[in-house]
């Protein structure tokens, strides 16, 4: 793998990120909407919460979904990139391997490009987030945004190199608001063994944990780690058979 | 004269039944699409009811439903909106090139938007089918045709947004990004699963025809206080409208006026 090709990759996706202002103007607006709505218009009534490194404990309503705005948001922007960047990248990916790049410098500037928006989605929320919430440990929420954003990236990859556009989209829009919303829920009472298994689990944990103790829990650290990597591996795959 | 009339008029409805039957024909010819129609809305209705069931009541206190009744109506209304809204964005995006080409040769951009919006509808009523189905195979539903109406609405509506955002955004991530955004938000404050005092919660789109689908479902028939019904139709006119006007506009422009 070049370091001058994968310079130049990241620095081509980077430019085409330049080139489309309204894109950029999107994902700082969207986050800010979303995790700021959340923050403005849900209640302050206390609610119990199971915190994983603190045990049960009592928090604002408003605390908790705004803590969950910020996974569902990133959840939701580094699927529907990593979707996008896999169908544009395709085609001109595979001239260009042609010419002689290596796949894994292209991988890894594509990559790179599902990291910069994730990146950007966790600093506007977390930046929104700040307005009403302090949390406990802004690095381990910073982590599981990240985490949660990139995850979702490779199953954006993933997802569009098996299907077409439309197809992916549907399905990468159905996924994160099902994991995150719903399933990791940080107010649910009981976790289902399904739950457990899908990609939002362990840095939800993380987050809540972020959230409202001081003393975290690093230990969902390591699963969802490992979650990424076999994401990965998997989109790594899929991307070497069609470029 | 008056024959002539008829004869535009008839040779006008051709066009856009011809268009409308293409257009649907290419969808529905694609097996995964098919599948994804079915699958996913049964798919969100069923694990949005188990995810619910699991909240604590005490969060929610003004909630009618069981949560895990509102689970399932929340996966309904979600899948019918963001698939109506998807389809309508993409047949937008899609169709730009195609439609900018047939303006130039002549062809009405208010027909044209006729046809794409048409084939838009006969999707999204499909997936409203499917989701109807999905509810009355997993909940007790009170009235099934108020039910599948009111869904039918909702998909329609973010239909209309769907084409609207086509028409105002310049590429399929930035359109998919604003409508999963938008419905996201609207279908969470119209299930109440934000719980909200503060006004904004009843001026998102969706929350009108929440409130008819759940008295549906629940007890059957219409709400007996609110105007909701009527509120709900007019989301629906003034997104067609705002639709009509802004795909005419950028359509026009496009294609050198007319």
């Amino acid at each position: 793998m070049g370091v001058s090709e994968v310079r130049t990759a990241v620095a081509m996706g980077l430019r085409e990120y330049r080139r489309t202002p309204v894109l950029l103007a999107l994902l700082v607006v969207l986050p800010a909407y979303l995790v700021g709505l959340f923050g403005y218009a849900a209640p302050t009534t206390p609610v119990p919460l199971d915190v994983p490194g603190g045990g049960e404990t009592t928090v604002a309503l408003a605390d908790a979904l705004s803590v969950l705005g910020v996974q569902l948001v990133t959840g939701m922007v580094g699927g529907l990139v990593g979707l996008f960047v896999v169908h544009s990248a395709t085609d001109a990916d595979g001239r260009l391997v042609v010419s002689g790049f290596d796949p894994a410098s292209l991988l890894f500037a594509r990559g790179a490009l599902v990291v910069v928006a994730a990146a950007a989605s966790v600093a506007v929320s977390l930046g929104v987030l700040a307005l009403t919430f302090t949390p406990a440990n802004v690095t381990g929420l910073v982590v599981s945004g990240l985490l949660t954003a990139t995850v979702y990236g490779m199953v954006g990859i993933v997802v569009g190199s098996q299907v077409d556009l439309l197809a992916g989209v549907w399905v990468i829009v159905f996924l994160p608001l099902l994991d995150v919303a719903l399933f990791q829920n940080p107010l649910a009472t009981e976790t289902t063994t399904l739950a457990t298994v899908l990609p939002a689990h362990a840095p939800m944990r993380l987050a809540v944990d972020a959230s409202f103790v001081s003393g975290i829990d690093w230990a969902p650290l390591a699963t969802a780690l490992g979650y990424l990597a076999v994401t990965t591996v998997v989109a790594t795959a899929r991307y070497y058979t069609r470029a | 004269m008056a024959a002539t009339t008829d004869r535009a008029l008839f040779g006008t409805g051709h066009r856009v039944w011809t268009g409308v039957k293409a257009h649907t024909t290419a969808f529905f010819r694609t097996p995964l699409y098919l599948v994804l129609l079915v699958v996913l809305p049964a798919i969100e209705i069923w694990f949005a009811g188990s995810a619910l069931e699991s909240l604590p009541a005490v969060a929610f206190p003004e909630m009618e439903a069981s949560l895990l009744t509102t689970g399932r109506l929340f996966g309904a209304i979600y899948a019918t909106a963001v698939f109506g809204g998807i389809v309508g964005l993409f047949q937008r995006l899609s169709a730009d090139e195609t439609d900018r080409r047939l303006i130039i040769a002549g062809s009405s951009p208010g027909r044209l938007f006729l046809t794409r919006a048409l084939t838009v509808l006969v999707v999204t009523l499909g997936v409203a089918t499917v989701a109807t189905g999905a509810l009355v195979w997993t909940t007790a539903v009170a009235d099934p045709g108020l039910t599948f109406a009111v869904l039918g609405a909702s998909g329609i509506l973010y239909a209309f947004v769907g084409l609207l955002v086509g028409s105002v955004v310049p590429g399929e991530l930035e359109g998919s990004l604003l409508l999963v955004f938008l419905v996201d938000v609207d279908v969470i404050f119209a299930s109440g699963l934000l719980p909200t005092d503060v006004v904004v919660g009843e001026l998102f789109p969706l929350y009108h025809p929440y409130q008819v689908l759940e008295t549906a479902v629940v007890v059957g028939g219409l709400p007996e206080s609110g105007n909701h019904l009527s509120l709900a139709a007019g989301y629906v006119l003034l997104a067609a409208a705002v639709a009509v006007v802004v795909y005419h506009r950028s359509a026009s422009v496009a294609g050198g006026g007319d």
